[in-house]
């Protein structure tokens, strides 16, 4: 669905922030895009939208180049960014004239997502607070119903309880034809929606894996030790260390995403060498 | 996914819908402004002579040039932020079609409008002007005059047009100061041009002749170079803003 190939691109000619950048994503799975601030994830996302062009190498966005901005692949996608300005008119004068651009739009849905975020539809948007805003964009662009759903920092401005709702509405809404991206650095929000983690470090394509292969090399857990060589990983707790440890015999352990995150972005890092 | 046409004219006017419905404010504060200066002159006018009453063609002219040239400088508001630019250029409208939808806005409807309201508001002053004993002419939408008006605003607009895509603070002014610089080149340029045809620099001064000084004496009236700039702004200008705004949309990045 999403293939980006040989990508070269940087803000200024002489600084790249992209070099020869590969990514694979594909249809049925909830990507998060992880790295710290000012990795190149909104610049990433950017190229995947056409709203920035290639120095060199090619994004397809479902077999078509999204920098053409044909109505085509502007309606196979939705992005839902992280700075964004609504006009001052009211939730059902913007359904009005925006929703049918989108040919699958469904209203009942959207109406049914403002509903779980207590949205009130005769407000108008510029004078909602900005947690409000987020999360009316986020019910539109599920509603759109698109094959792609690109969200960037979609939990920026939640609150803890629309967060859950957040969670629990994308992973309802996913579908085998559906790609939903969920880029964000606050990694503890996405854990138990994604089922792929693709770290973006400096520009880099650091790691690219399901949850299931990182289950399956890796066990999260708790250890009083860590001159084992299995251990992979570790940050000092309260009752002892808590570990990325090499998964030996297939134990079943529940995956700490911002574990595995730090574990992956620390310098030389054992658990990406373990994948690769 | 069903196949999208890349060219639909639904798509125009769901364009158009959005913009006015987003804009309507800004542009309903523009005409009232532009409306509430014409009363207020024609309250001052009948409190002299009342001679403005009688010369409401020229208030439909000079209403014409000023709201329409705010209109147009205010065309692609989206592209003063980047969270607007972002939203705009992700929607799923192509290129063609959504400047073809700010150009009908800016040109040809804002005409039509402007001219509706202003034939009502023409109305008014007539009826007032009748109880007043005050001579209210009725305005000419179809003279020859008038059509020239038009076609001087459509090609005057596509600068304007051009301006507010390219400038992402103030357009307006920073349109009309570059066609100020631009002029202020071209003329100096052609002064030059026109002088080294005579080969003479000194004691010159311009006249409705052509330029005139010491034993300079050289009538331009019907030298090609004076029908160059007048096919130049009649058939070119236009269409070549047209095209730079268009490409410009089309690159366009956030």
């Amino acid at each position: 669905m999403v293939n980006i190939n040989q990508l070269n691109f940087g803000y200024k000619k002489k600084k790249t922030l992209f070099s020869e950048l590969n990514l694979e994503l594909k249809e049925g799975r909830i990507y998060g895009l992880l790295g710290k601030n000012g990795s190149g994830k909104t610049t990433l996302l950017k190229q995947v939208a056409g709203i920035l062009h290639p120095q060199s190498g090619t994004v397809k966005l479902n077999d078509e180049t999204p920098q053409k901005r044909t109505p085509q692949v502007l309606a196979s996608y939705y992005m839902i960014p992280e700075e964004f300005e609504t006009p001052g008119i009211n939730v059902k004068t913007y359904l009005k004239v925006t929703a049918p651009f989108y040919p699958n739009f469904n209203e009942t849905k959207f109406y049914e997502y403002l509903k779980e975020f207590d949205i009130n539809t005769e407000q108008k948007l510029s004078k909602m607070s900005y947690g409000q805003k987020k999360k009316f964009l986020i019910s539109f662009g599920m509603a759109a119903d698109t094959p792609v759903l690109i969200t960037d920092e979609p939990t920026n401005g939640l609150d803890i309880p629309s967060k859950s709702i957040f969670r629990k509405l994308m992973a309802s809404a996913l579908s085998e034809d559906k790609l939903f991206v969920i880029s964000t650095h606050q990694v503890k929000d996405i854990e138990g929606i994604i089922d792929t983690i693709v770290v973006l470090d400096d520009g880099k394509i650091i790691f690219n894996q399901s949850l299931e292969t990182v289950s399956e090399k890796l066990c999260f857990k708790t250890v009083k030790n860590i001159d084992d060589e299995n251990v992979l990983y570790a940050e000092k707790g309260l009752t002892g260390y808590t570990a990325v440890v090499r998964n030996t015999g297939e134990e079943p352990s529940h995956i700490n995403t911002e574990l595995l995150f730090n574990s992956i972005i620390t310098k030389n890092s054992k658990v990406v060498n373990e994948f690769t | 996914m069903e196949h999208i046409k890349s060219f639909s004219f639904k798509r125009i006017l769901l364009m158009m819908q959005k913009t006015l419905y987003e804009n309507a404010k800004s542009v309903l504060t523009g005409l009232i402004t532009v409306f509430g200066l014409f009363s207020f002159i024609l309250f001052m006018s009948a409190l002299k002579d009342g001679e403005a009453w009688s010369k409401l063609q020229i208030f439909y002219y000079i209403g014409l040039f000023i709201a329409g040239f705010f209109i147009s400088g205010s065309a692609f508001s989206n592209f003063r932020n980047k969270e607007k630019t972002m939203s705009y250029l992700t929607l799923p409208a192509s290129s063609s079609e959504k400047f073809i939808s700010e150009w009908l806005l800016t040109s040809i409807v804002y005409i039509i409008i402007y001219s509706i309201i202003f034939y009502i508001f023409n109305l008014l002053v007539f009826l007032i002007g009748d109880v007043f004993n005050i001579q209210v002419n009725f305005i000419n939408l179809f003279s020859e005059e008038t059509l020239k008006m038009f076609l001087h605003f459509i090609i005057i607009q596509s600068i304007l047009l051009a301006g507010s895509a390219t400038f992402k603070k103030v357009p307006l002014f920073f349109t009309i100061s570059s066609l100020f610089i631009a002029g202020m080149i071209i003329t100096f340029y052609l002064t030059i041009l026109a002088l080294s045809i005579k080969g003479q620099f000194e004691g010159f001064h311009f006249s409705n002749n052509g330029i005139q000084g010491g034993d300079f004496n050289y009538s331009l009236e019907n030298h090609w170079l004076l029908k160059v700039p007048k096919i130049m702004y009649y058939y070119v200008t236009a269409p070549v803003f047209w095209i730079y705004t268009y490409f410009k949309l089309k690159e366009k990045e956030a």
